[in-house]
């Protein structure tokens, strides 16, 4: 048992010890009597304000559209619509302009993904899955070109995922590059420091990586890498 | 059970609510004073989130996810607490008491329960949120983002700065007890 599972555990038995058995006795009384007074509200005013949380499934939130974005989407939908009515009967109907190339282009147009990153491929003794022990969850570092890069997170570079000891894979990745020497972390998806570089040195001896975080980035900590204690350790990637 | 408990809720059934609060009120006032520290305002927060999701019952829309949304409702009924708290302690000193007696745990010493306690008290309100509902709850992650309604990464970096402050709390403890030792030798 490393010291962080020790400290976890022995903090989890405090915990445990702390917290009390039982409700006060007196307490679903007053819950009792104030909700008898009080009237829900509205399904369409609780839904608006009501700090609902979404399904969570496999680690992936699946969205419920909260009705304001909902109906901030229709109010757009409606003014293109407008517009395009408006400009449209402008038109004279003897002027049919031909489609240029690049409209013809425009109309196959697919969306390319995350921007390309600076910087050179990982180096490959990185490659694969780690333990990170630190936070208690495996990390990814998965080649350019691999399915779930390409396929989920829309990059054709170096990808870096994470799953939980429960196998669910989180809601966010890094595009991974080398910069200077120095391992850079590109963050996409649900991540605070989305749109903000993070540079990382790393040390590999034996089976371990140490990753420190440079001075002044929007990372504060990583955790360690530990190699895996067999290849099927870490949990499966889901097939994208 | 829950799940026909907060469909009945949802269309009225005040009784069904009631029986929801009974099964849940133990979970979240556990929640709220491992949170708070303090007795009186966990049972606070506790009425003051399930007074709440009594009067937005109707929105639910996932009744698999009560659970979750009652821990969010509690969370934030924490927060305002605090909050509240804040505004008052300018004013006023409060004596913490506890209402009944720590039960003897043979795997803590008193000294790393005195040292925990005390890392655990120099916290911030976040910290304290995310290793309580991780560690003490037990939930994943990705759940206890998704109530706490941050990132995937500030809640590893929270949970990461949380657990590696009550690590050095212990090791302080360890420290004491050599020098201690030291002294006595």
């Amino acid at each position: 048992m490393t010291d962080e599972q020790r400290a976890a555990r022995l903090f989890q038995t405090w915990l445990e010890s702390e917290a009390p058995e039982r409700a006060p006795a007196g307490l679903i009384d007053q819950i009792t009597t104030a909700t008898r007074s009080a009237r829900p509200r509205p399904t369409w005013i609780a839904r608006l304000e009501g700090h609902h949380v979404d399904v969570i499934q496999g680690g992936r939130r699946s969205s419920v559209p909260r009705l304001g974005l909902a109906l901030a989407i229709i109010g757009l939908i409606l003014a293109v619509a407008g517009a395009i009515a408006f400009v449209g009967s402008r038109q004279p109907d003897n002027v049919r302009p031909q489609a240029s190339a690049a409209a013809k282009a425009s109309a196959s147009f697919v969306w390319p993904g995350i921007a390309t990153q600076p910087g050179e491929r990982v180096p490959s003794e990185l490659i694969g899955a780690w333990d990170a022990y630190e936070f208690n969850e495996y990390t990814y570092f998965l080649p350019a070109g691999h399915r779930f890069c390409v396929d989920h997170w829309k990059t054709q570079q170096d990808c870096v995922i994470f799953a939980t000891r429960e196998g669910a894979f989180y809601r966010n990745a890094d595009v991974v590059t080398m910069v200077d020497g120095k391992l850079r972390f590109w963050p996409i998806g649900d991540d605070r420091c989305v749109g903000k570089a993070s540079l990382v040195t790393f040390q590999h001896t034996g089976d371990t990586v140490a990753l420190t975080v440079e001075p002044n980035q929007c990372f504060t900590d990583m955790s360690s890498l530990r190699a895996l204690s067999s290849p099927d350790a870490a949990p499966s990637i889901p097939p994208y | 059970m829950q799940r026909d408990l907060a469909d009945r809720a949802r269309r009225g059934d005040h009784d069904a609510f009631d029986a929801l609060a009974a099964a849940s009120i133990g979970r979240l006032y556990s929640i709220a004073c491992l949170i708070l520290r303090d007795r009186d305002r966990a049972e606070d927060a506790t009425q003051d989130a399930l007074v709440q999701a009594w009067r937005d019952i109707r929105g639910v829309r996932n009744l698999d996810s009560v659970d979750a949304w009652l821990n969010r409702l509690l969370v934030r009924a924490c927060y305002h607490q605090a909050r509240r708290e804040r505004r008052r302690a300018l004013v006023e000193l409060r004596v913490v008491e506890r209402a009944e007696p720590v039960q003897a745990n043979h795997e803590l010493s008193v000294a790393q329960r005195d040292q925990l306690e005390r890392g655990f008290a120099r916290l911030d309100l976040d910290q304290r949120s995310i290793l309580v509902l991780h560690h003490y709850i037990g939930l994943p992650l990705t759940e206890v983002a998704t109530i706490l309604d941050i990132p995937i990464g500030t809640a590893k970096s929270r949970l990461h700065r949380g657990i590696a402050a009550m690590r050095s709390a212990l090791e302080a403890d360890d420290r004491d007890l050599l020098a201690r030792k030291g002294r006595t030798a």
